[in-house]
């Protein structure tokens, strides 16, 4: 394939060959006149205004943590007001709450409420999504599919600007009369479209980010599918490159209607239109004076129809992650790669005809129940497929336990635990019972914290000394993964009892005044304590992040003795511009670990041709960061 | 497109957002809305009257006192008993069953709760130092019909050990609606605009309203249980008195009070 098909360089259009022939020549005229790594561009237009996808990821990365650390403390508040509940919050914590929030400490139930809407915004749509396609992906597939950079540099740019945007709006919502949106995550109507006005900006937020992953996607799959190195068929792509790639795909499709939902929110708060609110809506005994003949309903398909493949856009890219990390930690070639590709594949699929499980309740008909409850259960079986090969391919392997590798391992059961809980739940009967409880955030928060947060831990990790020439330091991040798996689970597991003893997910007081729940209420101080010391936990985390920037060991380009290109055929950080000193060429698949007949090294890096004696490792030059 | 043509068109396209968005905020002015000028809301635990009393801010030499009496002739409409075992604090808080405070009749057939203001005053009177209270106590609004003067400060107070929101159900004045969720909870309001009469309910406590009249000026009052009321300080002049009752609706009466005259008047409302 791909005979006729041109790409772009400089001015011309050019066949693969040719374009790979320019380029390489490019670089080797750069690196001979001392231009490598440094093209006269500003400061602006270096690390603010960059074209560069790796510092469009490093971008992405840094925001996206920064916005997981502010989710993670609107949580922390909220753990307070769920184990004491309306006792004051220490004096030292309570002075940045307004006394709108919480009079003399005491934090009111409409606060926590904003807490709720927000935490759960901020941590899928700021954080967990931008850190996993927008750094991870940004920064990893043009290396590991040997592209210069991504297709379309530009609107990889405008991509993190329209996410630093809907960041900021969301910020910004928590200074309005009323504060922030108070709706939950979910933002169902009618309560979202009579609420204060943070939720006017928490649409207009969700424009900007829906846009930024809109731009992303497009990029992502037209780099994935033209811009692959010459040798770099489908099927030897890393599986990390497949996750990202159906990721895209889902991210392309299901996002759309959820632009298009909130603008029809907006519209229905601002201009009194009625596509979700019904006529004749009483409230606080009032009749509402407005067109009506909208339904409530509507939002909730067009909501679910994109947020139930989101739930595969957060899980991808964490498997993608996990995959790369184990095959290189258990020195073997992933079992069942085909199967792991399929799979995911068909999982992307399948992920469109599952929406409505989350709707059980709405008296949708047991037809339509019966219909998604079965496209549920198919969805979990490659779920399983993948889950299964990751931990068949640990069978027999000489597992290096060092940090990221760790971080990888326990996401398999942590996930296993998460997925396995889902399946009550897509279950219309069970449903019945655990729907709207802890339950269900236990089963989530199981599969995106200890699920995809660790994979993402164990991916910054992985790759930290890829992007910065330094490693981080083994001993903090083992302090790291020790005190988080701990405390993660002291968090959620106790949410399992809460929500099978029925305590329903949305009380500000954790249920404190109702009867049925009082003899699992005790949890709720256990759950606190556990998410502050996993607060603490992560200090080990940032004090190596930064400490390991400056004052870390030396990498070399490829500390881990990888297969992939992003390791093997490039520097450590690559070059700013262009990724490689040569454009390489790929001779086989991504997990050549354990190739027998070599003395010096147990490895295979996919751009060598194998013939003959192994070559040297590529080039052990390190580059200082941002160069 | 070069790159400062682009940071423009995303500039622009941001403002425009904005600015639709502020302007949104307004036209939806949305039932959860929070008016600018609220109060701070502190932690306070003194007690205070429960009763609403009209106190002028400067009384006029002259001034004439109208001494009111409400009155209903009928048959009296059936009052049921509210209830309030939903919350187990409010059903504990009384002991005998709790009458419903939408029609409040004496035995000779005084009317309680009825708002008499005088609705043509022009005059400017600033508002009084001193706060108008409004309670929550037992899961019912204290006093149940009250006045307050614009830009006069309103305490609501939560006396119960358990949770009240306080929806105001404004039209002319901001909406608003705050938790209360501890007690001795209370939340300083004040109002811009006159609005006679502004509902006020709890969503969680379904019984629980209250109406509250927000006059430009002092001279307005409620009949207490013996169907009387007071308003005092008057200048003397001819105004129109409008009496309001959440069930009957409302009347009015023409009256001319002269120099420190008590002027007797009476509204009498038909079932």
């Amino acid at each position: 394939m791909g005979q006729k098909r041109q790409i772009r360089v400089g001015s011309q259009w050019l066949y693969p060959d040719e374009a790979q022939k320019a380029l390489s020549e490019a670089l080797r005229v750069m690196k001979e006149e001392g231009h490598e790594g440094e093209h006269h561009q500003g400061f602006i237009s270096k690390y603010i205004f960059s074209t560069d996808h790796k510092w469009i990821g490093v971008q992405y990365g840094f925001t996206a943590l920064c916005f997981l650390m502010f989710g993670f403390t609107l949580m922390l508040l909220m753990r307070w007001q769920l184990a004491f509940p309306s006792k004051p919050i220490p004096g030292f914590i309570a002075q940045f709450l307004s006394d709108a929030n919480a009079p003399g400490g005491i934090m009111l139930p409409e606060f926590y409420n904003q807490l709720g809407a927000m935490h759960g915004t901020i941590m899928v749509f700021l954080g967990i999504v931008p850190l996993a396609v927008g750094a991870f992906g940004n920064y990893l597939v043009p290396l590991q599919i040997g592209a210069p950079d991504m297709a379309f540099p530009k609107l990889n740019m405008a991509s993190y600007w329209l996410y630093a945007i809907g960041g900021v709006l969301m910020l910004f919502s928590f200074t309005l009369p009323g504060g922030a949106a108070n709706s939950g995550w979910t933002s169902y109507p009618p309560l979202s479209i009579i609420a204060t006005q943070g939720q006017n900006m928490w649409l207009l937020g969700m424009v900007f980010l829906i846009t930024s992953s809109l731009l992303g996607s497009v990029n992502f799959i037209v780099t994935i599918i033209q811009l692959r190195a010459k040798g770099m068929t489908f099927m030897r792509m890393p599986f990390f490159v497949w996750a990202q790639l159906v990721t895209s795909f889902l991210l392309l499709l299901a996002f759309p209607p959820l632009e298009a939902a909130a603008v029809m929110q907006f519209m229905d708060r601002v201009m009194d239109t009625s596509f979700f609110m019904p006529s004749g809506l009483v409230i606080s005994g009032r009749v509402l004076e407005i067109a009506g003949g909208g339904n409530p309903l509507l939002w909730q398909h067009l909501f679910w129809f994109l947020a139930h493949p989101e739930v595969y856009v957060l899980i991808l890219p964490a498997m993608g992650i996990v995959a790369e990390v184990i095959a290189n930690n258990t020195r073997k070639p992933l079992w069942g790669y085909r199967s792991l590709v399929f799979a995911t594949i068909f999982l992307g699929f399948m992920s469109f005809v599952v929406w409505a499980h989350h709707m059980f309740l709405t008296g949708m008909g047991t037809v339509i129940n019966a219909f998604f409850q079965t496209t549920t259960m198919i969805i979990s079986i490659p779920s399983v497929i993948i889950l299964t090969a990751l931990i068949i391919s640990l069978w027999g392997g000489s597992i290096r336990f060092n940090t990221p590798m760790l971080f990888a391992l326990a996401f398999l059961p942590m996930f296993g635990i998460g997925g396995l809980t889902g399946l009550p739940l897509g279950l219309a009967a069970a449903d019945i019972h655990l729907h709207d409880t802890y339950y269900v955030i236990g089963h989530f928060h199981y599969v995106v914290a200890p699920g995809t947060i660790f994979a993402m831990f164990a991916g910054i990790y992985y790759w930290f000394p890829k992007v910065t020439g330094k490693m981080l330091n083994e001993k903090l991040g083992k302090l790291h993964f020790v005190g988080s798996i701990i405390f993660i689970n002291g968090v959620f597991f106790p949410m399992f009892i809460q929500g099978l003893a029925g305590v329903s997910r949305r009380l500000y007081d954790g249920g404190a005044q109702y009867a049925h729940a009082q003899p699992v209420l005790h949890w709720n101080l256990f759950m606190s304590v556990s998410a502050w010391l996993l607060l603490a936990a992560q200090l080990p985390f940032i004090v190596n992040f930064f400490w390991s920037i400056f004052k870390g060991a030396r990498a070399t380009s490829n500390p881990w003795q990888a297969t992939t290109l992003e390791w093997a055929a490039t520097t450590s950080p690559p070059l700013a511009h262009g990724n490689f000193a040569e454009m390489p060429v790929v001779h086989r698949g991504p997990y050549e670990y354990s190739v027998p007949g070599y003395e010096t090294r147990d490895f295979l890096p996919q751009h060598e041709s194998g013939e003959g004696q192994p070559p040297a490792v590529v080039t052990p030059a390190v580059l200082p960061l941002g160069a | 497109m070069t790159m400062k043509k682009f940071l423009a068109m995303m500039f622009a396209l941001l403002m425009v957002f904005t600015m639709a968005c502020g302007g949104g905020g307004e036209t939806a002015s949305s039932d959860e809305d929070e008016g600018e000028d609220d109060g701070e809301e502190v932690i306070s635990t003194t007690e205070s009257s429960e009763t609403v009393t009209t106190t002028p801010a400067a009384a006029v030499a002259d001034a004439a006192t109208v001494m009111g009496l409400v009155k209903f002739e009928g048959a009296a409409p059936p009052v049921g008993n509210l209830q309030m075992s939903a919350d187990p604090v409010c059903h504990q808080a009384h002991p005998t069953a709790v009458k419903a405070e939408e029609v409040v009749l004496g035995a000779g057939g005084e009317l309680a709760n009825v708002f008499v203001y005088v609705k043509d005053y022009q005059g400017a009177v600033p508002a009084p130092s001193a706060a108008a209270v409004l309670d929550q106590k037992g899961c019912q609004y204290r006093p149940h019909v009250s006045g307050v003067q614009v830009g006069q400060t309103l305490q609501i107070k939560n006396s119960d050990p358990t949770l009240h929101n306080v929806h105001a159900l404004a039209k002319a004045n901001k909406e608003f609606n705050v938790g209360q969720p501890v007690q001795g909870m209370v939340s300083d309001k004040k109002f811009d605009k006159p609005e006679v009469m502004m509902k006020f309910k709890c969503d969680v406590h379904s019984w629980m309203n209250s109406y509250m009249g927000v006059v430009a000026h002092p001279y307005f009052g409620v009949s207490s249980a013996a169907g009387t009321f007071n308003i005092n300080n008057l200048p003397p002049g001819t105004y129109m008195l409008e009496a309001w009752h959440e069930k009957f609706g409302t009347q009015t009466q023409q009256i001319t009070v002269g120099p420190k005259e008590s002027k007797q008047v009476t509204f009498t409302f038909k079932a």
